[in-house]
């Protein structure tokens, strides 16, 4: 298990790395490598040439602009879930990423890399998806914004262009919502059976908005609309919690694997959906 | 090394405190440059995925898969293995804890165990639970763990 | 009369820390891949991505002209024998290090590159060619048993490795009689995984092969190695470095094993193989695959008369040696347990597919066949109206009935099965009640035992058609009055080197620093079957016990010369012989080595020179092949125990969580209670992987679980706290009491746990479970079949 031959440059912009991209169309950007890596291990990726932007100081800024908190999408996922920063301005954050990985892979791990792998079992993209949070891609010609669901198009497919990388995540800050995440796994660390992201804004008792995110039942992380319905206009109670769950569940057709049959899986997000909205009613 | 399919780039790190300089293929995962090249056999290779956590290491004192990071991404960076948390003189006191409670048996996955432990901080971690957490990334197939976080506990002084 | 063991405290009982842990701390062990030699090149295989196929040719010429590729090499370029077939009683598996004709699984190896690195040697291969004709695939031991399945090997007729017929006229008569009880359980495929995967280093120079194999039994490996290459066994060194983790996996002798070493004498280089993880799902031994169905003919109060059923084991392709169905013989002998039946037919079949071989693992057909009995226990229990725990009460051999033979064969000398069930009950009973405290209302949360009597240090005599049961040991003292002594048993992990060393230290009255223990070396070893059967302890103390009595002998004959004193009169404290009575007239082992080695001209007359002494030990009174009745007492000795687990079901997901573990055991004197809880720990946590999370899935022939992402192995946080509790003390039937420890706590949780998650669904009515592993996706199945 050792990765075919390839070229390894390091850029010293974010230009450069794009330019170097569109420049070979079999070249890839290296963040982490917490993905990449172990694929390129097994001979299931084969880059020409591995552009590391893993340490562009660009891409790895963390900070607020108004209401939103930029995230470099070079940020390690582990300096992003003890920032204090993070804590304070969008909760939903830590509290996902505590679910990614091993500790040592969140080390190395960044959120731009996580987004752009498009796993559909990826916590952090459920955070995207339930955040409304979007992606700033560049290519060496054009720079465009691009949000969660435009983002994630398949499993480990993205829209991006070969020649374009994210270089920064773009996630609302939201004062007043509560947020809630929780996911089913038959050994924690790992990828979920299932999993739920939830973002609910009220106005008053009652719920005024509300983005569920469901993780490990689609080809992609998706939003959960029917469930997002039953919540809105009442207050969150056991009873429209019960009813969303059941919703969210009845609108997926997960796929079968080795892991879970689909029944399974959608008992889980039943059962995630559930524990997710539950966190917000204790809050 | 006659691997001249892949391009070689020239790194400079610290290993365990020592200046290293060395001429790598860009394809060379860390693990192999550490064991082969630098001799340091502790850190060993259980998955080459990711998952086993028996190839831990400190980069930059957070531990990381050395299985799953080139040598050129670890370019510029401070290096820490098994060896470089070893006393000169002995046993470090989370070495000589894991002795006194059988923390080990194989010990193929030791090195991983003692290199995230020596990057954390106690009082991150005060249940046994939260051991078994902190733990989750390192798997053992010996042990069932329990001496382990009985190990720990005895270097962090719980009773 | 002998010097008697002196008035010290013992060693035996004692936490004593391990003696090989200071350089594995330190990151100083020696493992496989830690093995490397001048001038060494590395070896990758191609491996079959198919499951059955013929081979119509091998094209490796793009691979040969690949960088630094050194040689490549397709079955039909070896000159190597076939893999001996040493077990005329079973269908003959012809098979070859690389396959020649045929291709039986995936990851069966079709050619091999050898390069000056494993990244080259993986580039190469990449680019060999192999030309197959596919053939139909047989995906199940019962697909396997259809009238019109595909042949694996044509020439048989069937795909039946291994059939044989249990048979008994009272089993019969009791069936006729009384009420039928049945049920099929199953244990699915899973493997071993150590950490450390398998790999081999040949070197051949000086017309001598060495081989670096990180196995469990060197000796054997030799003698393989010996058929096949065509030296003879003088001629191979066979060196077992660190070995990170065996688990009766590395007791296996495989297809790199014969073919490293064929390299290094070819290419007149060192060569090394280290497997990685996806080869290793593959390519190393799985093993259970094993269906059992049982049926008990039972009496009016629930207590089973008779036994009568069958163990079917899907073996795979079954290429490979000691051949896979050990464990399914070994589970006939489990399935009577450690209760009153007085009789049992059970028929085995070893069935053939295209799947990876089966072979050991920890367990070995004890947790197979435990799972089996326990169930249908509960079954009876059940179906019957009657507790579950008192029918096991009315069933349990208490202290009176031993010794006991068991309607398999096996003689019980000693043991404490009943204490060990009650103490055990008390214990799950007390841990369920603690946790509903914790819990809160609603959790589904259960109980669960089982219990069982365990064969050790058996005879490997039905598996490899070769060899049985001995092992030995050379202890030579040097003239400083140090010791080091070398054994025939293999260090895997499970702390071999200070258990030798502890027992010999114990036999000579001397300090455990002054011994030094060798071991997994045929060069420096005495020839011995190395580490299986949880034998090593008991078979090494035998060889131990033997030769120090015959140390002690001469050093008290010694002794007596050099203090002018009756051999009699003399007696062995903390290293030195004295006179009773008179302890200032004393002589060291020192000393006594010192007359034997140097001052020879001190010795008494007619005692000759040097001191050191190598015996051998034969457990006696085991069977190695069936008695005419078919029973058989195929171990040395039987351990027992009873395991309870605490599991929290949740049933809106089927997601299991063993929260409590107890483990009570007995395996005779307990020679040192830090490694023998470790065994125990490492065996339930395994096993606990086994009943809810590890499984190897086909489909059409395909592996499913390749990677550590799709083979889960269980955490720090998926194993819970564990109480272990011994009970035995000095066995009787065994040299110095002890019996064995390695795989007590791999048997008990499939069936454990089984009972525990079926207590906590009882309320919704789930019955019947009857197959591990109990993923989320079974027992939602089931919680939901139960509700409907």
């Amino acid at each position: 298990m050792k990765p075919p031959p390839f070229d390894y440059v390091r850029p010293g912009t974010a230009a450069e790395a794009v330019a170097l991209l569109a420049a070979d169309e079999d070249a890839r950007p290296l963040a982490g490598g917490q993905s990449l890596l172990p694929m390129m291990n097994f001979r299931l990726a084969r880059p020409s040439t591995l552009v590391d932007i893993g340490r562009l100081p660009e891409l790895t800024e963390l900070h607020r602009d108004g209401d939103v908190l930029v995230i470099g999408a070079a940020a390690r996922q582990r300096a992003v879930e003890t920032s204090p920063l993070v804590a304070q301005t969008c909760p939903l954050l830590p509290a996902v990423l505590r679910h990614v990985g091993h500790h040592q892979i969140r080390a190395r791990g960044t959120i731009g890399g996580s987004l752009a792998h498009a796993d559909p079992a990826a916590e952090l993209c459920a955070a995207a998806s339930a955040l409304d949070a979007e992606v700033v891609a560049a290519s060496p010609t054009a720079q465009r914004t691009v949000d969660t669901a435009a983002l994630l198009l398949a499993p480990y497919q993205t829209t991006l262009h070969p020649d374009e990388i994210i270089t920064e995540t773009r996630w609302p800050i939201l004062p007043r919502a509560r947020h809630g995440f929780a996911e089913i796994s038959h050994r924690s660390g790992d990828f979920a059976l299932a999993g739920t992201a939830a973002v609910v804004e009220f106005d008053g008792a009652e719920v005024a908005r509300a983005r569920l995110a469901g993780l490990g039942i689609a080809g992609t992380v998706r939003r959960l609309p029917d469930a997002e319905q039953v919540l809105l206009n009442r207050a969150l109670t056991a009873e429209s919690i019960t009813e969303a769950a059941e919703a969210a569940a009845a609108s997926v057709d997960p796929p079968e694997d080795v892991h879970a049959d689909p029944a399974t899986r959608r008992a889980a997000l039943r059962a995630a959906t559930r524990r997710a909205l539950e966190q917000m009613r204790h809050d | 090394m006659t691997d001249t399919l892949t391009a070689v780039r020239e790194i400079s790190l610290t290993v365990n405190g020592r200046e290293v300089r060395r001429a790598v293929p860009a394809r060379r995962l860390l693990v192999d440059f550490l064991r082969d090249d630098l001799m340091l056999t502790g850190t060993h290779a259980g998955c080459e995925h990711g998952i086993c956590g028996a190839c831990t290491i400190l980069i930059d004192g957070e531990p990381a898969r050395s299985c799953i990071t080139l040598a050129v991404q670890a370019d510029g960076c401070e290096v820490t293995t098994v060896e470089g948390v070893t006393p000169d003189d002995g046993l470090s006191p989370m070495q000589r804890a894991f002795k006194d409670c059988h923390g080990l048996q194989c010990g193929f996955c030791t090195p991983g165990f003692l290199v995230t432990l020596a990057a954390a901080e106690p009082d991150d971690h005060p249940t046994d639970a939260d051991i078994r957490e902190l733990l989750g990334g390192n798997l053992c197939r010996c042990t069932g763990y329990q001496h382990i976080v009985d190990s720990v506990r005895q270097a962090w002084g719980r009773s | 009369m002998q010097a008697r063991y002196g008035a010290r405290p013992t060693l035996l009982g004692a936490r004593t820390p391990r003696v090989e842990d200071d350089r594995l701390l330190a990151g100083r062990g020696r493992y496989i891949a830690d093995v490397a030699l001048p001038g060494m090149v590395e070896a990758a295989f191609v491996r079959s991505d198919v499951p059955h196929a013929r081979v119509r040719g091998v094209d490796a010429t793009a691979a040969r002209e690949s960088p630094g590729v050194r040689a490549v090499f397709a079955g039909s370029d070896l000159d190597l024998r076939a893999v001996p077939d040493r077990m005329p009683w079973v269908r003959p598996v012809q098979h070859f290090p690389l396959a020649r004709d045929r291709v039986r699984y995936v990851g069966c190896p079709l050619a091999v590159v050898v390069a000056d690195d494993r990244y080259l040697a993986e580039d190469a291969a990449e680019l060999v060619e192999a030309d197959l004709e596919l053939l139909p695939t047989v995906g199940t031991a019962e697909d396997a048993l259809s009238a019109d399945a595909p042949l694996l090997y044509p020439e048989w007729g069937d795909n039946l490795l291994l059939s044989v017929e249990g048979d008994g006229g009272e089993v019969e008569a009791a069936f006729e009689q009384l009420r039928t009880v049945s049920g099929t359980f199953t244990t699915r495929r899973h493997t071993a995984a150590p950490l450390e995967g398998r790999g081999v280093v040949a070197e051949f120079r000086d017309d001598r092969l060495t081989v670096w194999t990180s196995t469990q039994a060197a000796f054997v490996v030799r003698a393989m190695l010996s058929a096949v290459l065509g030296l003879p066994e003088r001629d191979i060194r066979v060196i077992t470095p660190d070995v990170g983790g065996g688990f009766g996996q590395k007791n296996e002798i495989y297809p790199e094993e014969y073919l490293v070493p064929w390299l290094a004498m070819r290419l007149r280089r060192p060569v090394r193989w280290i497997e990685d993880r996806h080869e290793h799902l593959i390519a190393a031994t799985h093993a259970r695959d094993t269906s059992i169905e049982l049926s008990a003919a039972v009496r009016d109060d629930g207590t089973i008369a008779a036994l009568r059923g069958r163990v079917r084991t899907d073996l795979g392709s079954g290429e490979i040696f000691p051949a896979g169905y050990g464990p399914s013989l070994v589970a006939v002998g489990s399935l009577c347990g450690p209760y009153r039946i007085p009789h049992q037919a059970i028929s085995v079949q070893g069935v053939v597919t295209n799947k990876t071989p089966t072979g050991g693992y920890r367990g070995f057909g004890g947790p197979e066949g435990t799972f089996a009995i326990e169930r249908l226990v509960d079954k009876i229990g059940r179906e019957l109206g009657i507790d579950p725990l008192d029918l096991r009460r009315r069933m349990i051999l208490a202290p009176h009935d031993l010794p006991y033979e068991t309607a398999a064969g096996a003689r019980l000398e000693s043991g404490t099965h009943r204490e060990a069930f009650e103490r055990a009950v008390q214990l799950g009973e007390r841990m369920l009640t603690e946790e509903r405290e914790n819990a809160g209302p609603g959790a589904a949360l259960g109980v669960g035992y089982a219990t069982y009597v365990e064969g050790v240090a058996s005879t490997t005599f039905s598996i490899t058609g070769t060899w049985s049961s001995q092992d030995s040991a050379d202890v030579r003292f040097d003239a400083d009055g140090g010791v080091t002594v070398a054994v025939g048993i293999s260090a895997m992990g499970q702390g071999a080197h200070t258990t030798v060393a502890t027992l010999v230290a114990e036999a000579l009255a001397i300090p455990m620093e002054q011994v030094r223990v060798v071991m997994g070396d045929t060069d420096t070893a005495p020839f011995g079957l190395g580490s299986w059967a949880s034998r090593s302890t008991l078979v090494a103390g035998g060889a131990i016990a033997r030769a120090a009595e015959v140390l002690r002998r001469k050093g008290t004959d010694i002794a007596a010369h050099l203090l002018e004193a009756s051999p009699d009169d003399l007696e062995l404290v903390e290293g030195r012989f004295r006179v009773r009575g008179s302890p200032g007239s004393a002589v060291s082992w020192s000393q006594v080595a010192q007359s034997a080695l140097n001052r020879t001209f001190e010795l008494p007359p007619g005692v000759e020179p040097g001191l050191e002494a190598r015996a051998t030990y034969e457990p006696p009174g085991l069977d190695h092949v069936p008695r005419p009745d078919g029973k058989m007492n195929a171990a040395a000795s039987y351990t027992n125990a009873t395991h309870a687990a605490v599991v929290r079901v949740d049933t809106a997901t089927g997601v299991v969580e063993v929260v409590r573990y107890a483990v009570v055991h007995d395996c005779g004197r307990v020679i040192n209670p830090l490694t023998v809880t470790g065994q125990i720990h490492g065996g339930v946590a395994q096993g606990i992987g086994g009943a809810l999370h590890e499984q190897l899935p086909y489909e059409d022939g395909q592996p499913l679980a390749t990677t550590f992402t799709e083979y889960v192995l269980p955490s720090a946080r998926e194993i819970p706290p564990m109480i272990v509790e011994e009970l035995g003390g000095p066995a009787p039937e065994t040299p110095f009491g002890v019996k064995g420890a390695g795989e007590a706590g791999i048997i008990g949780p499939p069936a454990a746990i089984a009972g525990a998650v079926e207590d906590a669904l009882a309320p919704l009515g789930v019955t019947g479970i009857d197959t591990t592993p109990l993923t989320p996706s079974v027992l939602r199945g089931l919680i939901e079949e139960a509700r409907s």
